[in-house]
């Protein structure tokens, strides 16, 4: 196959063009976070002097607080996208492949809890999960986070279910198959693309969520989110070494993570289910 | 003989559960709801009071937030009629609040007279005769500071300000020689963000041309007469002589992002940041003190002619026992540690600010300017109180924004009306 | 042997098993949406009719006055501002997120360039940063007295050529709406990205080999392969971004705070800090039942269109 090569260098300057403006923000935040503390000392701001340290990475690693928060973080966030895309998928599934009385009706009805916003029904959760003294565990985040992000996840695996013809499901049990065999081996490889978005999402909603974690939660269970609040003083004053550090080294395994997800946007159709 | 045996064993059992049981400590929970800087003040209270109680085995269960937070928690946990023993009311709360605090009877605060008078009055000011809502922790107080250094590049030194017309003078001074300063450095800088530091730097410039926020009895809105216009116009001067810009004093997101940009030597002159701007300030910055009072030079808050120098603000927190506490006296015993004189005198205690308690004000000794600190501590002045305030508060700075983005096309006392209009409304629906 | 009779005979349970089955699947995600949103919301609901300040929430002494709060926030010039600065936040970074994530997505996918995973991975990073740090950075950027833009304003030439000298990005309460939006574009495409992305996988590769073969060029297998195809995930998209962008207020509050003087608050923003800053529990209620509905009746009006789409195709 011939790449014409205006279109190939298009392509890589949209990107690399893309690339900068994502990164090129976080720059000065970088910067500060490896610049010792008296770094922004003259005006106009000074960017391009060089004394570059890593002690404010060091020592957000050091703090057995900060290793807390992040594993907190990390726990809720996984364990909300698996529930999320789990229970999510399978009503997805439902509404893609059956017809049922009020289908419609619930599919919208699904969708308004997506409208909510989060901080006029916190008072409310509060006192909910308070009678049944479930404040401040991972119980409790893990599932408002859940239902936070799940009617995005079936709408989104719904319309991927549809678009996986039911044949190869009914090839399937031709072949012997049981219902749920089918499932696993036939539309779950082909919709792993739908379920590696749905299931990013969810984490990534889960991972960065602050009101919900820091009012129904804050004490026993801190998110990392809210671990950045306590690097604040008396005086609103932001530590913004630390935060800054404490921000990247809360980014980095999530990009390395997602890096290996990539695979599974390559899956799809080319898994060659398709016969003829 | 068998008998015997039996009956020792039985009696020896009997002395093991009664002993478990009598000789077992009580044990104690504290829950305290506080702020999330106020984690070692706490942990070292809890070592105090442990150690006051060896009959006792004392837990502190607390759950500490940021600023709204705090309230926002209170009032819902408080809703929920949760035994909190201990909490950190702002002193900005404490007319919501009045309500949920169990009073304490002054009596039993041994040194209760330690406390400054004006924090008295404001910590009984809901409270019956006799009683008190709660302890001060620590204030803080505001000053005008320059910078030494850039002033002395431009050749003036032996700064001294009193009156608004000295700003004013000095102001004028920079702007001729503006061609020496580095890019973009202004003359005078204020704190006009979105955020309640730019309410009560004002507030200090609206006490000493004479005026007040609202009326003595909280009813009815005064800050739109002749002083809270002059206040405001002393801010419209630097504006219209192009000493300083719009966006210079509208951008900063809250005061810490201010102080630091003055720290940094946008602003020639700051004409109000926290005593805390040598200390606080100064250290995330890398900063150290000395350095700090070389670089900068400070003065009480001036007044116009025939005004009250040296008015500032305090602020502050009361640490309060909340009236579902079922352990009110362990809970007075451990608000005291904390905001009492011995918490000062003492290293690793985690305290800040400054004291409220005249036994400990020798402890700021060392602090930038402690002297002015000190001095304007006399003329320090409070906020309204009421529920109603953060409304209020929202009206005002809207109004000072509001100036300073149009100031060459409204009056002070246009955009002052209004607000008092918009106030009134609120304190009359009440 | 199993009798001819009982095969029939199991075949027909099944089959009535079978019926259930799509409501089965429907159960786990109905039961959890509806014990924790459904009280809730109409705890909400009830607090919108009552005046209700943090005061009256601890002493239980909230009153009903009705609609009173809905007939104040139509009264209230915040309001239609707020609602003002919504609708023209979501409709640019909406209109931003999707239309690039779109072009991102299709040139990812297109088998173009080598390593697409790491630009994927790179393109997240604004979407999974912290508030805070996405903020700041900002802040960084274009703060009059903090930013690297207004400082280089009166030095650099070039920057005055292209009209970018100004130090009032942030503070200029005619164009701060606008600049968030754009901040919100830069976070927000590579939601927007993922889910094309997604959508893309789906459609066969052996369809583009076929159309090569007749020798479509690029921009037609683009308008007849690819745009049908994907029609729907754009139209999910489209609808999803509103929503979620609709109640977007973090990285507002910590860059502007709303400000200055309400110059860019959101409606989200503003029921917010009615609720937590000012107390405003019944009021903070009663706004967000109207962004609610705000929101509800922006996802209808998308739906009509799918629905005029779908009459025009068939």
């Amino acid at each position: 196959m011939r790449k014409r090569w205006s279109k190939v260098f298009l392509a890589y300057l949209v990107l690399i063009s893309w690339a900068i403006f994502c990164l090129f923000p976080f720059s000065s935040t970088l910067l500060i976070a490896l610049k010792p503390k008296d770094a922004f000392m003259s005006f106009p701001p000074d960017y391009f002097s060089l004394r570059l340290t890593l002690e404010n990475f060091a020592t957000v690693l050091k703090d057995p607080n900060w290793l807390k928060y992040y594993g907190d973080t990390i726990i809720v966030a996984s364990f909300a996208s698996l529930i999320a895309v789990i229970i999510g998928s399978l009503a997805a599934y439902s509404f893609a492949r059956y017809n049922f009385k009020f289908k419609n009706f619930f599919m919208i009805f699904i969708l308004t809890f997506q409208m909510i916003p989060g901080s006029s029904i916190i008072i409310p959760l509060y006192n909910m999960f308070a009678n049944f003294n479930l404040l401040d565990t991972y119980i409790v985040l893990i599932l408002v986070d859940s239902v936070g992000t799940m009617p995005l996840i079936i709408w989104l695996m719904r319309g991927y279910f549809s678009t996986i013809p039911k044949e190869l499901e009914e090839a399937a049990f031709m072949d012997g198959c049981t219902s749920l065999k089918a499932f696993w081996k036939v539309t779950f490889p082909l919709a792993a693309p739908g379920i590696a978005a749905s299931a990013i999402y969810a984490f990534v909603r889960a991972f960065n969520d602050y009101i919900i974690a820091r009012t129904l939660a804050g004490s026993r269970i801190v998110t990392y989110t809210v671990g950045l609040t306590m690097f604040t003083n008396q005086y609103e004053g932001i530590d913004m070494t630390l935060v800054a550090a404490a921000s990247f080294t809360a980014l980095l395994p999530i990009i390395v993570m997602f890096t290996f997800f990539h695979k599974y946007f390559v899956i799809g159709m080319t898994g060659g289910a398709l016969k003829g | 003989m068998r008998r015997v045996w039996f009956l020792l064993l039985v009696a020896l059992v009997l002395t093991l559960i009664i002993g478990t049981v009598g000789f077992a400590k009580q044990k104690v929970t504290l829950k305290v709801i506080s702020r999330t800087w106020a984690k070692e003040e706490i942990e070292w209270a809890w070592k105090k009071l442990q150690e006051n109680h060896p009959e006792l085995d004392i837990t502190i269960e607390y759950h500490l937030y940021e600023y709204n937070e705090t309230r926002t928690q209170l009032a819902i946990r408080l809703s929920r009629r949760e035994p909190i023993d201990v909490m950190t009311v702002d002193h900005i709360w404490i007319g919501e609040f009045k309500d949920m605090i169990m009073q304490i009877d002054k009596s039993k605060i041994k040194g209760y007279d330690d406390w400054l008078p004006s924090f008295r009055a404001l910590m009984e000011k809901y409270a019956e005769k006799g009683k008190t809502l709660g302890l001060y922790a620590s204030t803080d107080i505001r000053l005008i500071f320059w910078n030494k250094e850039l002033m002395k590049k431009l050749g003036i030194e032996n700064v001294k300000i009193e009156t608004w017309d000295d700003v004013k003078k000095y102001a004028k001074m920079i702007k001729e020689k503006k061609h020496l300063l580095p890019e973009g450095v202004k003359p005078i800088g204020f704190m006009a963000g979105n955020s309640e530091h730019t309410n009560s730097r004002w507030y200090d410039y609206l006490w000493a041309a004479g005026g007040d926020i609202l009326s003595e009895d909280e009813t009815k809105a005064v800050f739109n007469e002749e002083p809270g216009v002059e206040a405001l116009e002393f801010y419209g001067w630097f504006l219209k002589n192009g000493m300083v810009s719009p966006e210079d004093v509208l951008s900063p997101p809250n005061g810490a992002v201010y102080d630091e940009a003055f720290l940094n030597g946008k602003f020639v002159i700051s004409l109000g940041n926290g005593h805390w701007l040598g200390t606080s300030t100064a250290k995330n910055v890398g900063m150290t003190q000395e350095e700090f009072v070389k670089k900068f030079g400070a003065a009480l808050i001036p007044a116009p002619e025939g005004g009250e120098r040296g008015t500032t603000v305090a602020g502050g927190y009361i640490w309060c026992i909340s009236k579902f506490s079922k352990h009110p006296d362990l809970a007075l015993e451990f608000i005291y540690y904390i905001t009492g004189p011995e918490g000062w005198n003492v290293e690793g205690t985690g305290k800040s600010g400054i004291p409220t308690v005249k036994s400990a004000l020798h402890t700021i000794d060392n602090l930038p300017y402690a002297d002015l600190i000190k001095e304007a501590l006399k003329h320090a002045r409070f906020r309204p109180t009421i529920p109603e305030y953060p409304k209020i508060a929202e009206i005002i700075r809207d109004a000072i924004q509001e100036y300073v983005m149009n100031y060459d096309k409204v009056s002070a006392k246009e955009v002052l009306d209004k607000a008092a209009k918009k106030v009134n409304e609120i304190l009359q629906g009440k | 042997m199993p009798s001819r009779a009982s095969v029939a005979f199991r075949k027909e349970r099944k089959m009535k098993r079978r019926k259930y089955i799509p409501i089965l699947l429907i159960l786990p995600a109905i039961l959890m949406l509806v014990s924790l949103t459904i009280f809730p919301l109409v705890w909400a609901f009830f607090t919108s009719l009552k005046k209700m300040t943090l005061l009256d929430l601890m002493l239980g002494s909230g009153r009903y006055t009705g609609f009173k709060n809905y007939l104040e926030a139509f009264k209230d010039p915040l309001f239609w501002n707020s609602l003002k600065n919504s609708l023209i936040f979501v409709g640019i970074s909406v209109g931003g997120q999707v239309g690039f994530g779109l072009l991102l997505a299709t040139i990812l996918h297109s088998r173009l360039v080598k390593a697409p995973g790491i630009f994927r991975a790179l393109f997240l990073v604004p979407w999974i940063a912290s508030s805070v740090v996405v903020g700041y950075s900002w802040i960084y950027i274009l703060d009059a007295n903090l930013g690297f833009l207004p400082a280089m304003a009166t030095q650099s030439p070039f920057l005055s050529f292209l009209g970018l000298n100004r130090r009032d990005w942030l503070t200029n309460p005619n164009i701060v709406i606008y600049v968030l939006s754009v901040i919100n574009i830069w976070k927000g495409t590579a939601f927007s990205m993922l889910m094309q992305s997604a959508g893309l996988q789906s459609i066969p590769r052996s369809l583009y080999e076929s159309a090569e073969v007749d020798g479509a060029t690029t921009l037609q297998k683009f308008v007849f392969i690819t745009l049908p195809l994907l029609t729907p995930f754009i139209l999910i998209n489209l609808i999803m971004t509103t929503m979620i962008t609709f109640n977007v207020y973090d990285v507002i509050l910590v860059i502007t705070g709303g400000g200055p003087a309400h110059a860019s608050e959101v409606l989200s923003l503003f029921v917010y800090n009615t609720g937590f800053s000012q107390g405003e529990l019944g009021y903070a209620a009663a706004l967000s039942m109207i962004l609610l509905i705000v929101n509800l009746s922006i996802t209808i009006i998308y739906f009509m269109m799918l629905r005029y789409g779908e009459m025009r195709t068939a």
